[in-house]
């Protein structure tokens, strides 16, 4: 298994194509969250409205990358059949599935985390203000990783099952444009089931607005949010994340064990 | 059950058919190709938690869409087969669950007050000056909520949110729902009038049903109740019959009302738990209430409530009036309908200005104008602003032009001024302001971190910036009139304020303005809105302007108090008149 989760990642590195895919979406990453900050900044400076007002924006980019490792990783080697060369030389279903399994999550869990991160970055770099508490904030998105574990998990699940490399790489572009339409649609999306509300869940704070009438500059507006993190979310997060993470993975073993892989 | 529930169901169902056929078919066929659809269900499952929301009554479904994964393990066809059924049995027990269970769906009447409560609790800024004790006020509320919840009652959650508004006495304290159905059902039985009580005493009929220029349940008029679309939910079957019955017993607008099923009408007072206005004033709670009271049904208990249940069709009660002869008769007076619609009716008869836009003026006689103003906003580009130049300007030119033109008197007819910006209101009284500077407000610091209004040692909130205008004092000559009434709020309450007490103003109503005039904000809750004061405006002392407190005083100018008489209620309620230009007319 350590042979191939090594060849897996020569592959990955040795692919210029996809560094490049990374870096360009890194910068498009970039590019579009200075863009939003501009366009939302506070009065006195306060660049970490955006993450207050677009709890889910930092995911896109992070998604969309994730996405395409997994596909990468899992179904890079469907159309070539090197899974089924594989299986004949020898290497067991299982430790193929796990070698499969465990790189594409943890890598795509790292790269999206990484990604996420740019938002945060930028806002610093413009000044984060006093409205969100920086450190809990950082926590909350630290904590981002068991539902991207979730995520990457069940893309790998529908990797195996698919088997398509084209429909593995749009898998993230997929999820964020379903899940977009589910925000507006779906009343309370942010709760733990599904990984995608569970990061909005995460990234969401509670937030009190008012307003002061002040005479010389007419109605000015104010906002609080309540950033803490509280015992039970961390709990609920990492229990919903990992257990429906194990499920995914599961799921997509049972399926691979016994496929024909044509 | 909702529509997306049903659809997900029925794709469910029939994935598990489709399903149950291909495990038939596998035999003759090789369906080892098509393993991957007995992961549909279980997909299908994850779709319907994503769009519909985790739902304890369909755990049933979730199962049985994933345990259809099992069989991606080769077992024998025939468990394959029983794996189907079990999770189609699993899915229609879901679906009885979703039908039957007092849980599902259930509208989150508890948890709305719980959020409610904290939010008020946390940021509503007359606490201390309207006397409120919050934890009694929790106590008494909290069991009554936790029923209404465990019965799924809107209409009772909506009657108890309308109770604890009640009891601030804040004209900025309401809650609203956006389904006419629940108002419709909460303000009494309509039994074809509605009462006022005169200032000589007396209780007097209003509005009957069948009078001209009166509420008719036949043609709606002010039907912001939508009434006319359910009315027949509502409506006996032998309405018309029976809707002329107080008419034809020669009650009328003006009919003096001695008594209600044998009992003085001031008894019942103390079954009107709410109100659908706030009336801060005591003045004007008084002369409000034989308005509700002539909805108040019996309750089952041998009290009264404002609650309407539809078994109440065949309900009457017992008028006991005095006739054209002055002898007192009684008469039955039969179930019409829902009172909230003649209720606002009335309203918005007796309450309502002149009927032009937002700063029209309109001419009374050669020396005496009037100006309406209904609301203190001009457009959506200065609302959040200072800058009301353009407001200034124009009131200015009009102003000087009518004085020009020999006119003498103006009346400015607040009556049912909805509020708005207070540099708006400013703008205007400067043109009517004695020359020097006038001092209006001081607004509160706030806590920038927490977004709070926070009291100082003395308890009173932190005095911020003044504000204040340069009076131009145009009219000096001319006198003024205030038109005002209860739904005179806000900074409707502001202009009254800053105006009633130039040596040319006077102040006049049927009630005074409402003395609510602190900044509003609002949140949304799942089943409506709920409102309150939350942006203090400070005098020099850093005391609370205009609000009343726990005398329930109001505390804007009112120099005369317009008779409430006969002549009034013919007026407006016969002959569809404005009686109240024509009084204010004399008294320059």
């Amino acid at each position: 298994m350590k042979n191939i989760i090594r060849s897996l990642i020569y592959d990955i590195f040795k692919s210029k194509m996809y560094l490049r895919v990374c870096l360009y979406l890194l910068l498009a990453n970039i590019i579009i969250v200075i863009f939003m900050v501009k366009d939302n900044i506070g009065q006195d400076g306060e660049s970490a409205l955006l993450l207050a007002d677009s709890p889910t924006t930092f995911t896109v980019f992070s998604v969309i990358l994730m996405g395409i490792i997994v596909g990468k990783i899992v179904s890079g080697d469907f159309n070539d059949r090197v899974i089924s060369y594989e299986i004949s030389s020898g290497h067991s279903r299982l430790t193929l599935y796990l070698a499969r399994g465990t790189l594409a999550v943890a890598f795509g869990t790292v790269v999206a985390l990484i990604m996420g991160f740019v938002p945060i970055v930028i806002c610093i770099f413009y000044g984060w203000g006093n409205t969100l508490d920086l450190g809990d904030v950082i926590a909350r998105y630290m904590l981002c990783a068991f539902p991207f574990i979730r995520i990457s998990a069940f893309m790998v699940c529908a990797s195996f099952v698919i088997k398509n490399y084209y429909a593995s790489l749009l898998s993230g572009l997929i999820i964020n444009e379903v899940f977009s339409i589910l925000y507006n649609t779906v009343d309370n999306t942010a709760n733990y089931s599904m990984g995608m509300y569970n990061i909005k869940k995460l990234m969401s704070f509670a937030e009190w607005h008012i307003y002061n009438l002040e005479p010389s500059k007419g109605v000015v507006n104010y906002c609080s949010y309540v950033t803490e993190i509280t015992p039970d979310l961390v709990i609920n997060t990492i229990l919903f994340s990992l257990g429906a993470a194990i499920v995914y993975l599961f799921v997509g073993y049972i399926f691979f064990r016994r496929d024909d892989l044509k | 059950m909702r529509l997306v529930e049903i659809v997900f169901i029925a794709i469910e169902l029939l994935a598990l058919i489709g399903l149950l056929i291909m495990a038939f078919k596998e035999p003759k066929y090789n369906m080892s190709r098509f393993r991957f659809l007995y992961l549909f269900p279980a997909f299908i499952a994850l779709c319907f938690v994503m769009c519909a929301g985790f739902d304890a009554d369909y755990i049933p479904l979730y199962i049985g869409g994933c345990v259809e994964i099992i069989a991606l393990y080769s077992i024998r066809l025939i468990y394959k087969k029983m794996l189907i059924v079990c999770s189609m049995i699993l899915v229609l027990v879901s679906t009885t669950l979703g039908i039957v269970s007092p849980n599902h769906n259930r509208p989150r009447i508890y948890d709305d007050f719980k959020e409610g409560f904290a939010t008020m609790k946390a940021h509503y800024i007359l606490d201390k000056e309207k006397g409120i004790d919050w934890d009694e006020l929790y106590n008494k509320y909290e069991p009554d909520f936790k029923n209404a919840d465990k019965n799924r009652d809107v209409v009772r959650s909506y009657q108890l949110w309308q109770a604890f508004c009640k009891e601030f006495y804040d004209g900025h304290v309401s809650y609203t729902v956006d389904k006419p159905d629940i108002m419709l059902k909460s303000f009494g039985a309509d039994y074809g009038f509605s009462l006022v009580r005169l200032d000589d005493g007396r209780f007097v009929a209003i509005n009957v049903e069948g009078c001209k220029n009166s509420f008719s349940i036949d043609e709606i008029e002010n039907d912001r109740l939508e009434y006319e679309r359910v009315k027949k939910d509502y409506i006996p079957d032998n309405l018309d019959d029976i809707r002329l019955t107080l008419k034809n017993e020669g009650i009328g607008n003006g009919t003096v009302i001695t008594q209600i099923n044998g009992k003085d009408i001031t008894d019942y007072y103390k079954y009107l738990d709410y109100y659908m206005y706030q009336y801060p004033d005591k003045n004007n709670e008084e002369f409000y209430k034989p308005f509700y009271v002539a909805g108040l049904t019996e309750d089952g208990d041998g009290g009264y409530s404002l609650n309407l249940d539809t078994d109440q069709k065949d309900s009457s009660i017992e008028i006991t009036y005095i006739d054209d002869n002055n002898q007192e008769r009684t008469v039955s007076a039969p179930y019409l309908g829902a009172y909230a619609a003649r209720l606002i009716d009335t309203f918005v008869r007796l309450d309502e200005g002149e009927f032009v836009s937002n700063l029209d003026w309109k001419s009374i006689n050669d020396d005496t104008v009037l100006l309406r103003i209904s609301g203190m906003i001009y457009d959506y580009k200065t609302y959040d602003g200072v800058d009301f130049d353009v407001v200034s300007n124009q009131i200015r030119e009009e102003v000087l032009a009518y004085k020009e033109a020999g006119v003498k008197n103006i009346i400015i007819d607040l009556r049912a001024n909805s509020g708005g910006s207070p540099y708006f209101v400013q703008a205007v009284a400067k043109i009517f302001a004695p020359k020097g500077e006038h001092l209006t407000y001081y607004s509160a610091k706030l806590n920038e971190k927490t977004a709070t209004f926070e009291r100082g040692e003395d308890g009173k909130y932190i005095k911020g910036e003044p504000s204040s205008y340069q009076g131009e004092d145009i009219w000096h000559d001319g006198k003024i009139i205030l038109l005002v009434n209860a739904e005179c709020v806000s900074a409707g309450d502001d202009m009254v304020y800053m105006m009633g007490d130039y040596p040319n103003v006077r102040v006049m109503g049927l009630t005074s303005s409402n003395s609510s005039c602190q900044a509003v904000t609002g949140i949304e809750l799942s089943n409506g809105s709920l409102s309150f004061s939350a942006v203090p405006n400070l005098d020099e002392d850093g005391e609370i302007v205009i609000d009343t407190r726990t005398d329930h005083v109001g505390r804007t100018p009112f120099d005369e108090k317009i008779p409430m008489t006969l002549d009034v209620v013919d007026s407006i309620f016969n002959r569809g008149e404005d009686y109240l230009d024509d009084y204010v007319v004399d008294r320059f």
